[in-house]
């Protein structure tokens, strides 16, 4: 197996991009956890609640709701990308450059830069402040994204960092990306917290704009490393609900050893994020999925031999 | 506006769906409770009036005491359907009864009040407040209001009538906080404790120590009120049994007869069982404040002296477990029956009718082993279930707490009741072991009221002396001791200080800071002695006294110095909010050099009129507090040492003992934050200051709630000799699971490892409580946590209730 010896001083100054670190996390993983947060993934699902995460360059955002009209922003853009209006900015992204002027003179934090370019140290000095809730809670990190193994290097390098500290580590995983880059982080993960969107390859395409043939081979590759693996299903109303979907997938998750599932209803709380970036939301006629559909869901699945968990923002 | 609350997150109250048929005797007991208005009761003002009237010329002690006998002898008793448990202070249940004795003047201001006031109403009938009316003239001239204002130096009245201080406890009502030692009731009954007081009585010689004439009052004023005691016993006696000799339900006349049976027996003699064990504490805890009033004459250690009388009963067949939690359920009941009848203004600052009756479970013997039992758990359970605002449950920690407790802990929490409050006895015992008290005591530490720390069963705690409004201090440095804001606007109320453009760096802000608190705080301690001096001198305790250990042994009245350890507690409000506004001076001025001094006074001077970015700036872009960030909570911490250390300068005179530094603001950084100018943090003028005591100011913290507490466990907290107060408010689903049980236990552990002394929790979530807001039936029995208690959230009035639906959700 490809893994790789750390070398302490130069692996520490190794970069990546990270939008958020975000400390308390209680539902990616077992235990407290801090959860890092990486720019970049292949796939584009339509309800992605964390638009900002998609691409690995950095990105302006807006939030109207900050925004004290101040109009600083207008007179510090040297490429004057920045309009009013109505009672909002317009961000003219084909001439913003990122040079992070606006958000400088902007106090309210209504302009933020997203993504930053870190090193494993700075990560870690993070990671380090929660230590002893990561003991006493059964926690520790999770890389997310984004997609860890966009970056795979780093990741690998942040995990075996955490180990070295013997932190548990854990990484959410859209699944899609060549197998080699799982093997270079699969020394360092203890848990695996794998999306699976829909088993049909068409529709799945339709969904993510990728195919899951990849996805479905490495969870099946990952499940015979003998990792703790937890699939995770997030319940798409209108898309991914269908009974023959889950159906299919109950029998490949049998199939392939996978018993402990968690389900991650829709929720519509990243919808700000898209406006915040200038992109339309494409799934704002989508409904939320009711307390009693969630249940029942819930229930099937237990039904069919899974252990599960649900996780509900509502 | 449209009701958003999703069905999941409404509250449904199991409490509310019964009907009255399918609750248990407690759910009934509970009903009556919330069912009830609280009532102005006249009757203990028109007796003590008549008794001091029949005493005039005598030795106060003997007067109090004499008085107490008199109010026993004659006030009405109640025995109420279903109770097992009986005992009352007055005529009503949660009745507003009167002790004009303290300061009669705010009875006679709020007499037309009562019923309309917004926080904490009282019915008040028109017969009452004649009754009332008639008694006020005599008192004019007796009162501790009085003799305050006859004895306080003027430029200490100066200070004192600045918005800076709240000291109203100590002059307008008793200082009650004290935990008198219930073992040596159960164990020694009232007879024997009184036999103990006529030895006492016996060895004094007069004629060969005249000195001794205090000893000799206070052992004979003693004496009189352990008889008030065994008549208050044997007059329920005669009620119940006169009531089991009418009862025609043969199951109830049967409870009658062995309730009477139990009053009976321990009206003077110690507890032979647990049933027993529940009546002769509530006798003492009764008693206690029909003496006197004052928050939080506190059960402490129940489960500690409670448990031998269980473990034998069990032993012998005699009690099961759910016998017990029933009994102690109506313990429960019979608390929160207590009301601490305030002032208007007091209302605003102690909201939600709080006595702060706080039993603690757990923590270490003398020699450090865990103390858990069954009764912590039954305390627990019974608390889940019944949902009251009394007792104030307080679990402490250390590290031996069994892992079960922990988690059981954290499930009740979880239940949104906001108890139990969670303590960490390490800090606890170090901050006693701080003020020079030995090992074996400080181990038997207890929390009293909402987070206050003394040593149990001998100690005069005054620990809620004074709020004194640190923030406040800041405003007036940086404007050369004039007040920028309130009442006292533009007027010079603290010393005068360096003008504030002309500062050239941090030093000479902290320093100016530093001079006028240690002016607030040399007046504060002035202030504050001579509040106990007088309670002291005007109300002693003779029968509180002889319930704890060592007054008897001293001869003197625990008010006096007659307990072994003393202490005396002034609290600081709104250290984090002279921290955040220090480091934005500190950052954006010295450091960064974005604004110059001058501009800095500008914008707080005009409260940012004109200049909301400049607001922003300072908001976002200077260090907050709760961020787990060094460069703030080590000023914060500074702020926090500085306020400790000059307030333990002072002694207490005549108890002697030391000044106890307190950080905890109960609701009072709501009406404190109303006196208080702009700051440089960015806070507006007005707006309330930061709450809980080491919470972040609303707002500030962005890194969720592990960060908070590495931030506030930065701030030593064995120099808080008084307590710290922390308030985290979680959206239950958060928490949802035994996941989030363990997390939540996770939390608490994780914070005391880190030096943290107190932490408390809501699980309630915002839509929730604005639904509480416009549907107000639904939510009856809806606890939350306030400061260092819990109230109904429907109780409080509008201004408490944003308070703390404005308090960071952790989801």
């Amino acid at each position: 197996m490809n893994t790789k010896t750390m070398d302490p001083i130069n692996s520490l100054k190794q970069t990546g991009v990270v939008f958020n670190i975000q400390r308390f996390s209680t539902q990616d993983g077992p235990g407290i956890r801090t959860t890092v947060f990486m720019k970049g993934c292949p796939l584009k699902c339509l309800w992605c609640c964390n638009p900002e995460s998609q691409h690995i360059q950095q990105e302006i955002i807006f939030s109207k709701r900050k925004c004290i009209h101040c109009n600083r922003c207008l007179m510090s853009c040297p490429e004057g990308a920045i309009t009013v209006n109505g009672d909002s900015k317009l961000i003219d992204r084909t001439k913003c450059n990122l040079c992070g002027r606006c958000v400088n003179t902007c106090f309210s934090n209504a302009l933020e830069i997203i993504g930053e370019k870190k090193t494993v140290q700075e990560i870690m000095e993070q990671i380090d402040k929660d230590q002893t809730i990561y003991r006493n809670s059964g926690g520790g990190v999770t890389l997310s994204g984004g997609e860890p193994t966009f970056q795979p290097d780093f990741s690998a390098t942040l995990l075996e960092a955490c180990h070295s500290e013997n932190i548990h580590t854990a990484i959410e995983t859209c699944g899609y990306a060549p197998w080699e880059q799982y093997q270079k982080i699969l020394p360092f993960v203890d848990l695996f917290l794998f999306d699976i969107k829909y088993m049909d390859n068409q529709i799945h395409q339709q969904l993510t704009g990728q195919s899951n043939d990849l996805i479905l081979k490495n969870l099946e590759k990952l499940a015979k490393t003998g990792k703790q693996i937890i699939v995770r299903l997030p319940l798409i109303p209108d898309f991914n609900m269908s009974s023959q979907n889950f159906d299919e997938k109950m029998a490949y998750l049998k199939r392939i050893g996978i018993s402990v599932v968690h389900i991650l209803p829709y929720h519509k709380l990243g919808v700000s994020k898209y406006e915040q970036l200038g992109l339309e939301y494409q799934l704002s006629d989508v409904k939320s999925i009711s307390d009693i559909e969630i249940d029942e869901i819930k229930t099937k699945y237990e039904q069919a031999g899974m252990q599960v968990t649900l996780f509900n923002h509502g | 506006m449209q009701n958003m609350i999703t069905k999941k997150n409404k509250y449904i109250s199991k409490f509310n769906l019964k009907s009255v048929d399918q609750m248990s005797r407690t759910e009934r007991l509970k009903k009556r409770l919330l069912d009830t208005v609280p009532e102005v009761d006249s009757e203990r003002m028109r007796l003590i009036t008549e008794a001091y009237q029949q005493t005039e010329g005598q030795e106060i002690q003997i007067r109090r005491a004499k008085a107490f006998y008199y109010i026993v002898q004659n006030m009405t008793l109640r025995l109420m359907p279903e109770e097992l448990v009986v005992g009352n202070n007055g005529r009503y249940i949660k009745g507003g009864v009167l002790y004009p004795e303290n300061n009669v003047n705010w009875i006679e201001r709020d007499l037309e009040l009562f019923n309309v006031r917004p926080q904490d109403p009282y019915k008040c009938s028109e017969e009452t407040k004649k009754e009332i009316a008639k008694n006020i003239p005599y008192w004019k001239t007796h009162s501790k209001w009085n003799m305050f204002q006859s004895m306080v130096p003027d430029e200490t009245m100066k200070a004192f009538e600045t918005e800076i201080y709240n000291a109203s406890l100590a002059l307008n009502y008793g200082i009650g906080h004290a935990n008198c030692s219930y073992a040596k009731v159960l164990r020694t009954g009232f007879n024997g404790i009184r036999a103990d007081i006529e030895n006492k009585l016996l060895e004094v010689d007069l004629a060969l120590n005249p000195n001794d004439q205090e000893k000799f009052n206070f052992y004979r004023a003693a004496k009189i009120t352990l008889d008030a005691a065994i008549l208050y016993g044997k007059r329920y006696t005669a009620l119940v049994s006169e009531a089991a000799n009418k009862e025609s339900d043969p199951v109830r006349k049967q409870e009658l007869t062995e309730i009477a049976a139990i009053c009976d027996n321990v009206s003077e003699n110690p507890a032979r069982n647990f049933r027993e064990a529940c009546q002769l504490f509530f006798f003492a805890q009764v008693l206690m404040w029909i003496e006197q009033d004052g928050f939080s004459y506190t059960p402490g250690r129940f489960d500690v002296y409670m448990f031998p009388y269980y473990e034998k009963d069990v032993k012998e067949g005699l009690i099961t477990r759910e016998e017990a939690q029933e009994l102690v359920e109506c313990l429960y009941v019979k608390m929160s029956e207590i009301n601490q009848f305030i002032d208007t203004a007091s209302a605003k600052y102690w909201a939600g009718d709080p006595t702060g009756q706080d039993l603690n479970i757990g923590g270490v013997d003398e020699n450090g082993n865990d103390c858990t039992n069954e009764i912590s758990y039954i305390c627990l359970d019974a608390m889940e279930h019944i949902r009251l605002i009394q007792p104030n449950l307080s679990v402490r920690y250390h590290n031996g707490t069994p892992d079960k407790l922990r988690l059981r802990a954290a499930e009740v929490i979880k239940t949104g009741i906001g108890m139990p409050q969670n303590f960490n006895a390490n800090i606890a015992i170090d901050a006693l072991l701080n003020r020079g008290v030995s090992l074996k005591d400080a181990r038997n530490f207890c929390i009293i009221g909402c987070v206050e720390l003394v040593v149990g069963e001998d100690n005069w705690g005054n620990g809620g002396a004074a709020w004194v409004t640190v923030p406040k201090m800041l405003e007036l440095a940086l404007n050369q001791g004039v007040s920028n804001y309130g009442k006292n606007k533009g007027i010079r109320i603290g010393p005068e200080t360096q003008d504030p453009r002309t500062f050239q760096s941090y030093e000479e802000i902290w320093s100016a800071f530093e001079i006028q608190l240690k002016y607030f705080v040399h007046h504060g301690a002035i202030i504050v002695n001579l509040a106990d001096w007088i309670h002291g001198e005007l109300t002693p305790q003779p029968f509180f006294s002889s319930l704890c250990l060592n007054p008897l042994e001293n001869g003197k009245d625990a008010t006096r110095g007659g307990t072994r350890y003393n202490v005396l507690c002034p609290q600081a409000v709104g250290i984090v909010n002279v921290g955040d506004a220090l480091a934005a001076i500190k950052k954006t001025v010295f450091e960064d050099k974005i604004f110059t001094m001058p501009q800095i006074i500008d914008m707080i001077n005009s409260n940012f009129e004109g200049m909301e970015a400049e607001r922003q700036l300072l908001l976002n872009r200077a260090p907050k507090y709760g961020n787990d960030d060094n460069y703030v909570d080590d000023i914060v911490a500074s702020v926090g040492k500085t306020w400790c250390n000059e307030v333990a300068k002072f002694t207490i005179p005549r108890r002697g003992g030391v000044h106890s530094p307190g950080i905890y603001t109960v609701i009072s950084n709501v009406p404190f934050g109303a006196f208080v100018g702009a700051l440089p943090s960015g806070r507006l003028a007005g707006f309330p200051l930061a709450d809980g005591g080491l919470s972040p100011q609303v707002g500030s913290d962005k890194n969720g709630p592990s960060a908070v507490i590495n931030s506030a466990a930065k701030i030593d907290q064995r120099m808080a000799s008084n307590g710290t107060l922390l308030n985290q408010r979680f959206h239950p689903n958060t928490l949802e699971g035994d996941n989030g049980t363990r997390n939540l236990a996770a939390l608490i552990k994780t914070y005391f490892e880190k030096g943290g002394y107190h932490i408390q929790f809501n699980v309630v979530s915002s839509e929730m409580l604005r639904d509480a807001q416009q549907n107000p039936d639904e939510y009856s029995d809806l606890l939350v946590r306030v400061a260092g208690y819990s109230a109904y959230f429907t109780s409080l009035s509008p201004e408490v209730q944003d308070n703390i639906i404005r308090r960071a959700e952790i989801r």
